[in-house]
């Protein structure tokens, strides 16, 4: 009976195709707003590295000792001072751990007369590469020595390899951060991190920074950019040299780490919790020991990385739906009427209320699943008008996937049945003897 | 049919659209139902039909009281033992000929196989077969009345019920229909057929008259032949 139902729907979109037409597109609109909305709050929500995310920690500790009572938050800042970020680098328990913080500086190929562009850097340590599972175009990440050896060393990302080495392996090649010149040793292909989960809480949904160099290298070059990153000092340095700054208690870098089970996760909180004691019985971590290893999945939720405007757009879009549904309905309620002298005649010749209400409800699943349709092809322009417009942001962020996809067309056959609902049900309680003079 | 009677009431108003009264009708019989407008011919064909509900009085159809079967009951019963044929034949404009024809048969599940026989089998006794691709408005009054009554014929129903089946038909065409009525009725089916036309009515075997919502039998025309 479906295909029939089916072909009877089809007809009876023919037989009044303005009220069809009308239908359709407040569906479409409803569901194109709501999808549009919908995509990129649920891109925004997506596990970034769904392969080893449950491994995946951002390292804290609590090495405040400005003797206020904190012990109403669970939450602590996820960057830590140097010397902290140093002493934790050594352990050896976690089979990846990288340190995360950036610079800004000017760039240019010295073999180009070029002009110097201003560019993040990403600094990390060597571990940052397989940790992420970075794929490499060309070479690869720079090894630990380097790391030891704060070598000059940078890794490209393709769109920085295409700027400036026009996309050739640049292997081996130098480039000019500032005033020194860098050996690229790695290209990196396509690489898709949403959020940008491991950086700075503002840039979580741009593309990743065109450079990455050692951290050792940063701080051995001195080179600071402080709007790139968040410096909390409950106590400033003892003077404005470098390496007051390295001794200070000022928190800036963050530490990731890759824990292969529960085992080295219990293994490594251990180790921190045995590292603060030590720094207590030193004088510092006066507040309070805590000590915390977060998962990406927690990192995110903690700090509120989905923007609180991007969920009440989704609940405004919702509501447009509504709105557009409760419109659709009253024109629902007049398809309906029309057809009540088929009704009472279906009725008369033998069918159930059950067979009009599946007739009318397989009639509502196709106008919804056509104003789906259109429906996906207006989330489609909203998100290319959102991606003209926030172009700053990934743009993988703006781009549907087959599961919303699907969810679309779904959504829109399943709401269009809901709110047909009190139509259908009127429609298949025909007065027969009175409507069959109707037809 | 016993004390059956049929009352309207809203609010504080009555109206008595049939007074009570019995009836009995048999298996092959071609009873008219004749009477004035509004004198309740057609609520007594509606409620025959199993369309509305009767107010009073036992109804039973194959010695099933009507009363008791539920909505769905009733529909599976017009569904396979009644056909209708109304004054405007209530032909769906969208579909053609087949489709309408089709229309009560895919409430009874047949397969497809048994569809389009019993489809063609009915087109070809209302003289209609070449034209099943034809749709309602490319057909004269006359034919559109023939596919209304291949419709009710073609899940060969006990009864079928017309209501003012010539109303809309010019002389010519209503002799054709009636000739088709009596067809079906010789072949065994029984035939209720409201008209206010005296001469039509008379070509069935029994008459029953309702005035004021009050029926009576009429005549008998066997009754009277073999007088």
């Amino acid at each position: 009976m479906f295909s029939y139902y089916v072909k009877l729907a089809m007809i009876s979109l023919k037989r009044t195709p303005l009220l069809s037409f009308l239908m359709v597109m407040l569906i479409a609109m409803g569901i194109g707003a709501t999808m549009t909305t919908y995509t990129v709050n649920y891109m925004m929500s997506q596990d970034p590295k769904p392969s080893k995310s449950d491994n995946l920690y951002s390292v804290q500790i609590d090495s405040r000792g400005d003797g206020v009572d904190y012990s109403y938050l669970d939450t602590i800042p996820p960057e830590m001072t140097y010397q902290d970020a140093m002493n934790i680098l050594k352990s050896d328990i976690p089979k990846y751990q990288a340190v995360i913080s950036a610079i800004r500086t000017t760039v240019k190929n010295p073999a180009k007369y070029d002009t110097a562009v201003t560019r993040e850097v990403r600094t990390t340590s060597a571990d940052f590469f397989p940790m992420l599972e970075v794929p490499f175009l060309y070479g690869r990440g720079w090894d630990e020595t380097a790391d030891s050896n704060a070598e000059q060393v940078v890794v490209l990302t393709k769109q920085a390899n295409m700027r400036f080495f026009d996309g050739e392996n640049s292997i081996g090649q130098s480039l000019q951060l500032g005033e020194d010149l860098y050996q690229v040793v790695g290209v990196l292909d396509d690489w898709l991190i949403v959020p940008k989960f491991y950086g700075q809480n503002n840039a979580m949904y741009s593309q990743p920074f065109d450079i990455f160099m050692p951290f050792s290298t940063q701080v051995s070059k001195e080179i600071f950019t402080t709007s790139l990153i968040n410096i909390s000092c409950w106590k400033p340095a003892e003077d404005e040299s470098t390496a007051a700054f390295l001794a200070s208690e000022c928190t800036w870098i963050k530490i990731w780490a890759e824990l292969e089970n529960d085992e080295k996760k219990q293994q490594f909180q251990l180790f921190l919790d045995n590292y603060a004691q030590q720094q207590q019985a030193q004088g510092r971590f006066a507040n309070r020991i805590l000590n915390k290893l977060v998962s990406v999945k927690q990192y995110l939720s903690e700090e509120k990385i989905v923007p609180e405007d991007s969920k009440i757009a989704v609940w405004l879009a919702a509501l447009f739906l509504i709105v557009c549904l409760l419109n659709c309905m009253g024109l629902m309620m007049a398809k309906f009427h029309g057809k009540a002298g088929e009704a009472g005649l279906r009725r008369a010749v033998g069918a159930s209320r059950q067979h009009l209400i599946a007739q009318f409800s397989v009639e509502l699943a196709v106008v919804g699943f056509i104003g789906g349709v259109f429906g996906l092809l207006l989330a489609q322009l909203g998100l290319v008008a959102m991606t003209n417009l926030y172009s700053h942001l990934h743009s993988s962020l703006m781009q549907m996937n087959a599961l919303i996809v699907i969810a679309t067309l779904a959504l829109a056959v399943v709401i269009s049945c809901v709110f047909g609902l009190i139509p259908i049900l009127k429609a298949s309680r025909v007065q027969l003897s009175s409507q069959l003079k109707s037809l | 049919m016993t004390g059956l009677a049929k009352a309207y009431i809203t609010s504080d108003i009555k109206t008595q659209a049939l007074q009570p009264f019995d009836l009995a009708i048999g298996q092959g019989e071609f009873v008219s139902v004749i009477g004035p407008s509004g004198s309740g011919k057609t609520t007594f064909l509606n409620i025959a039909g199993l369309l509305e509900n009767h107010s009073e009085g036992l109804y039973e159809l194959d010695g099933q009281d009507v009363s008791k079967m539920s909505d769905k009951q009733k529909s599976a019963y017009r569904n396979e033992k009644i056909g209708f044929v109304f004054q405007s034949f209530n032909l769906i404009p969208e579909l053609n000929l087949y489709d309408n024809i089709d229309m009560p048969l895919r409430y009874r599940k047949f397969n497809t196989k048994e569809r389009d026989e019993r489809i063609m089998k009915a087109l070809e006794q209302v003289g209609l077969a070449g034209r099943k691709n034809h749709y309602p408005t490319q057909l004269s009054g006359g034919q559109q009345q023939r596919v209304a009554i291949a419709r009710a014929i073609a899940g060969s129903p006990r009864v079928i019920f017309a209501d003012e089946p010539t109303g809309n038909l010019d002389s010519k065409m209503a002799q054709g229909i009636m000739t088709l009525l009596q067809d079906i009725n010789a072949s065994g089916t029984t035939i209720i057929m409201v008209t206010h036309d005296n001469e039509q009515a008379q070509l069935a075997q029994r008459i029953v008259q309702i005035k004021d919502g009050v029926l009576s039998e009429e005549s008998s025309i066997l009754t009277q032949a073999i007088a």
